[in-house]
């Protein structure tokens, strides 16, 4: 009878935040990080990702500062994909980022390694600089974290190339913001036309005085929303 | 702030008890007029509340529904969280009033970093609660000893299960424990979860302190300070009979547990406490889900005003005639 | 707008883990852009008789209100404290457990700890200690009481303003403490005052004088039906006529007039007069009853009742046995647990009996109104319909339990039912996101405006999230409903989210799979797309 035919829905799923998404796939004109992960392989690779879990709670520190004080407790208690979707997505999210720029080859495109997160600052009533401030805390956050260990020359240029492929996410990051703001007045201007479709289409062909239809059968508009 | 208001109440409770019975001799005070007026309090204020809830009626039939309803006769009914008629109404109330059923269904899932589901963190809740209200319930029984002449029926069962464990001398009461466990873990997540910590109030501290306070006396008194438990059968029994005496013998541990016990009855009528009425009342729970089957009475259902038909076809008569719609006034223009 | 670009790098990298340091009380309200909506017009609240009518923003520091505005709304209060069981119980009995706390979608989606459910109950608590406490009078502050001031009245005003109403909280409580009763007393006190919004008092205004939210006229509502019907011609090649107003029709249909107005509850619209003319039914729709929905219902129980009427009215007029009800959320909640109280009883009508199957819905036996779901359940369930389902190959469909009929009704499973019989590829959404569990879409109870777009858009993201995890698990790209407002918004929610997935109703998923006696060959879908390997062959 009246069973949900897919109850396990979980069953294949991953975290993966903001995978595949429409904003803009070839539109991004960022810097391309390297095709190899900005650190990958290196000495600074192997180091960094000692010390990944630091890096990660402080970066999503850095990130909760943007939301109104108050406002992000409840993001960064630990909850499930559904139950907490903004937390879980913002802190795999930044996880997958970090991972992306230490993997090798480099697996994924920045927009969309940063879609999940950026979709969500685009509506929390922030100013850019507070939607986005979270990439550029990274390298305040990984030089922190290096310590005395950065005045090493060669981690030294290894870590001109990380913070390089950060400014690309960063680039990134903005392209995408820009994109869902202009989403939502689409969306906005959306809502609004299919508002007045049905009307306009009745407008050019009923008489709203008499309320007797004017025009013959098949005379439609063909304004026809574009799907 | 909050919090240390409550530990600083509770303490200044047991303060005074113990301060008016050591050094005042006040044990009448402590041993039975306060006692009485608490119990007083309590039956008056709790039937206060309930009569104050029920003269406030029930104006819609707003059953909040959990589950399939019933509807066609082969689809399967969800009759526990969505009932129908008044048989699967208790059942659904059994569930929510001696199961938690709402608290146990709060379930969270939970992903693991390999995507593996899994479920339970959220029982907590649940599982603090009814060990909370099962064990205190256990222990209310267990002082009906001191209230009867001979022991009930029920009371040898519930000491030996009670005492299974056979620890310590005298055996400990495994009850007492618990009801101390999970009263403290309710206390710690209001400390700990940040949202629950936001939300409290010093009137969610406050209980919780005391019965903490209350657990501790009781335990002290069975398992420190032993307490001539004759001469306080002798005193509940005087109360009960409305001949109250004060033994000697009693050490002042007692009347500051009983003391905090009063403050218990006394306070419970003015407080959240009354949710132990107010469950049964609950229009979103006792309702059975029949509102299209059986037409709900509003007492105070009053008449409105309205826009007519005939209002309405006034205003838009040419239009309908003109688009084909029957009318009921034809030749009729502008109402006039 | 220029103070959002401000932030200093200094106040970026200040870090705060907690929750705000001061209490709730002491954390003045905030109004933010693109989260509250536009206050009510004064020529709508005077068009409803309506207190305090004038035009006002809830951006202004001034509201206008009347002189003794405190006095209105505590006598308000008092006066509800009596009448509503509910209302005095819910302000009482909260032990703050805070199982409700991560159950509200729009604290999920935005973090403001005030959309907690129990917090947003407690601005309301504080109000009801100080005044109707004992402890509260004596305790004051210490009591969480405090005094109802201009601020606290605007922080209340704020927050009623972010609930749904969805019940989603209601189901979690283990006291049945239902967040959107206490809402709906609120927006009653905010009405005394002249506070609604004007998204809900503009159609409430529409609906009283010329029976629909929308304002839709009555010739404009029959030639919005010829165009559903030329469509339909289109698409089957078969031509449908239904009738208005008709006296002696056995059955009136109701549905929301949003169904008749916007993509793509037009094509649910389609799917309705498909399905009727298919089994030939004896059936009218209202010009004056053209609307199923209430958003009065938002406003009072005195402003709901007063549009509500209008069914009864309507059927006794014309003489109808029975009403049928289309897919409509909040309609549903109004007809199911407040019609029949409010303006009942309906005895001048019959036990609803199906003409094509028997089948007697005694659950509606008292109200006599049928939910189309349950009808058109109980048509498939009796081998009534030829369907196709194939039509519906191209479509992975997930399904959204839309809250009233989930919460406040318990149709889970007769929209299920249908949709399983009219299309193949079916995928659910994760078990504590559907059913009495469902997420809301983040803009009902009259919340579905653009100024609040934002806050529509935070509040739909657990919604959509569930859906963005179906689509990648199982390449769903629609997502069907039973609720006019979720059809409307939920299309701009995924534009948001998840574009790829697009919205319908529950019949228009029916009319496409409906094979229709002399129909031609279907090679478009009632949006007039060509259906894919059933392109015209030209």
């Amino acid at each position: 009878m009246a069973r949900p035919t897919n109850t396990n829905a979980f069953s294949d799923s991953a975290v993966v935040p903001g995978n595949g998404n429409n904003c803009g796939q070839s539109a991004c004109h960022a810097p391309e990080a390297q095709k190899e992960g900005a650190a990958a392989g290196t000495a600074l690779g192997r180091i960094l990702r000692d010390k990944k879990k630091a890096i990660l709670t402080k970066w999503l520190d850095a990130i909760m500062v943007s939301f109104p004080s108050g406002n992000s407790t409840h993001f960064r208690i630990k909850g499930d994909q559904f139950t907490n979707p903004t937390g879980s997505t913002i802190s795999s999210g930044l996880e997958a980022i970090f991972e992306g720029l230490l993997s090798s080859p480099f697996k994924a495109k920045n927009e969309e390694l940063l879609d999940g997160i950026v979709r969500i600052m685009a509506v929390q009533d922030l100013a850019p600089s507070q939607s986005l401030s979270f990439v550029f805390s990274l390298k305040r956050i990984i030089r922190e974290e290096l310590g005395a260990e950065q005045a090493d020359r060669q981690l030294s240029q290894q870590l001109t190339d990380l913070e390089s492929a950060i400014d690309g996410l960063t680039l990134s990051a903005f392209d995408i913001f820009m994109k869902c703001r202009e989403r939502i007045y689409e969306i906005k201007a959306n809502e609004a036309r299919r508002a007045n479709f049905r009307l306009l289409q009745m407008a050019d062909r009923i008489d709203s005085v008499n309320g007797r239809r004017t025009a013959p059968k098949g005379n439609k508009l063909t304004i026809k929303e574009e799907r | 702030m909050r919090i240390l208001f409550s530990f600083i109440a509770v303490l200044a409770l047991v303060l005074i008890a113990y301060a008016g019975v050591k050094t005042a001799n006040l044990q009448f005070l402590f041993g039975v007029v306060v006692p009485y007026a608490a119990i007083a309090l309590f039956i008056c204020g709790f039937i206060y509340r309930v009569v104050k809830w029920g003269s406030s009626p029930v104006p819609f039939c707003i059953p909040t529904t959990r589950g399939q309803q019933k509807s066609l006769p082969w689809i399967a009914q969800n009759k526990l969280g969505n009932p129908s008629n008044t048989m699967e109404v208790i059942g659904r109330m059994f569930l929510e009033v001696f199961l938690f059923r709402s608290l146990f269904l709060n379930t969270k899932t939970e992903m693991t970093s390999s995507n593996r589901v899994v479920y339970g963190s959220e029982k907590f809740l649940w599982l603090a609660s009814i060990t909370f209200h099962y064990t205190f319930l256990i222990v209310l029984l267990r002082h009906t000893e001191f209230f009867v002449p001979t022991a009930p029926f029920f009371l040898d069962i519930i000491k030996s299960v009670d005492g299974f464990f056979e620890i310590g001398l005298p055996r400990l009461f495994l009850t007492g424990a618990v009801l101390l466990a999970s009263t403290a873990y309710l206390f710690a997540r209001r400390l700990y979860i940040p949202q629950v910590r936001y939300i409290s109030l010093a009137a969610d501290y406050f209980p919780l302190v005391l019965i903490i306070g209350i657990a501790i006396t009781g335990m002290l008194m069975r398992y420190v300070y032993l307490t001539d438990l004759v001469s306080v059968k002798v005193l509940a029994l005087g109360l009960l009979s409305f001949k109250p005496v004060i033994p000697e013998g009693i050490g002042p541990i007692f009347y500051v547990h009983l003391f905090l016990v009063s403050v218990l009855l006394a306070y419970f009528p003015l407080s959240k406490l009354m949710h132990m009425g107010g469950v049964f009342l609950s229009p979103t729970l006792n309702m059975a889900n029949d509102s299209r089957m059986t037409r709900h009475i509003n007492p105070w259902n009053y008449p409105v005003h309205v826009h007519t038909y005939e209002e309405y076809e006034d205003d838009f008569r040419e239009k309908m005639i003109g688009a084909g719609i029957p009318v009921e006034k034809e030749g009729v223009v502008n109402g006039k | 707008m220029a103070s959002k670009f401000s932030a200093t790098p200094e106040e970026l990298s200040k870090i705060d883990h907690n929750p705000p340091k001061k209490g709730w009380m002491d954390t003045p309200v905030e109004f933010k852009e693109h989260t509250f909506c536009w206050g009510a017009k004064g020529k709508n609240l005077a068009a409803l008789e309506l207190p305090n009518a004038r035009d006002w923003s809830p951006a202004d520091e001034d509201w206008k209100l009347p002189e003794n505005w405190q006095k209105i709304f505590l006598d308000g209060m008092k006066e509800r404290l009596g009448k509503y069981r509910s209302f005095r119980l819910f302000m009482d009995i909260c032990v703050r457990c805070g199982a409700c706390a991560d159950k509200c979608h729009f604290f999920i989606g935005g973090g403001d700890p005030k959309n907690m459910p129990v917090l947003r109950a407690e601005l309301l608590r504080s109000i009801y200690r100080r005044y109707f406490t004992v402890s509260g009078r004596m305790f004051g502050r210490a009591a969480r009481a405090r005094d109802l001031t201009i601020d606290v009245l605007k922080e209340l005003w704020y927050y009623y303003y972010q609930c749904t109403e969805c019940r989603r909280c209601s189901v979690f409580c283990p006291y049945g403490i239902d967040q959107a009763e206490i809402t709906i007393i609120g927006r009653e006190l905010f009405n005394l005052l002249g506070l609604n919004i004007e998204w809900i008092a503009g159609p409430v205004a529409n609906c009283y004088r010329v029976g629909n939210h929308v304002g839709l006229e009555p010739h404009t509502i029959t030639s919005s039906v010829e165009f559903f019907c030329d469509d339909i011609e289109d698409v089957t090649g078969i031509r449908i006529n239904p009738t208005f107003n008709r006296k002696g029709a056995e059955i009136l249909f109701v549905a929301p007039s949003g169904d008749l107005f916007a993509d793509p509850g037009t094509y649910t619209a389609m799917g309705y007069l498909m399905l009727f003319h298919e089994l030939g039914l004896d059936y009218t729709w209202s010009t004056y009853a053209s609307e199923g929905g209430n958003f009065g219902f938002f406003t009072s129980n005195e402003m709901g009742k007063r549009l509500n009427a209008k069914i009864y009215a309507e059927a006794k007029r014309l003489g109808v046995k029975w009403i049928l009800g289309g897919e409509c959320g909040h309609m549903w909640r109004v007809l199911h647990q407040y019609m029949d109280t409010w303006n009942g009883p309906a005895d001048f009508m019959e036990v609803p009996v199906s003409p094509i199957t028997g089948t007697r819905f005694e659950n509606a036996k008292s109200t006599k109104m049928v939910h189309i779901a349950e009808f058109t359940a109980d048509l498939i369930k009796h081998g009534k319909l030829k369907l196709d389902p194939s039509r519906n190959n191209h479509l992975n469909v997930t399904w959204h339990d839309s809250c009233n009929p989930s919460r406040a009704m318990g149709l889970l499973d007769e929209p299920r039912y249908v949709l399983k019989s009219v299309c193949n590829n079916f995928y659910e959404m994760p078990e504590n996101t559907i059913r009495e569990k469902t997420f809301c879409c983040g803009s009902g109870t009259g919340l579905n405006a653009s100024e609040n777009i934002e806050l529509r858009m935070r509040g739909g993201f657990p919604r959509a999230n569930a859906v963005k995890h179906v689509r990648d698990a199982h390449g769903v790209n629609m997502m069907s409903c039973i609720c006019a407002i979720d059809r409307a918004t939920l299309k701009a929610l995924m534009e948001y989210w998840v574009p790829d997935v697009e919205i319908s109703g529950l019949h228009e998923l029916v009319g496409n799979a409906l094979i229709m006696k002399g129909e031609k060959e279907r090679t478009l879908d009632l949006r007039l797309v060509p259906l894919p390997g059933k392109a015209a062959k030209e």
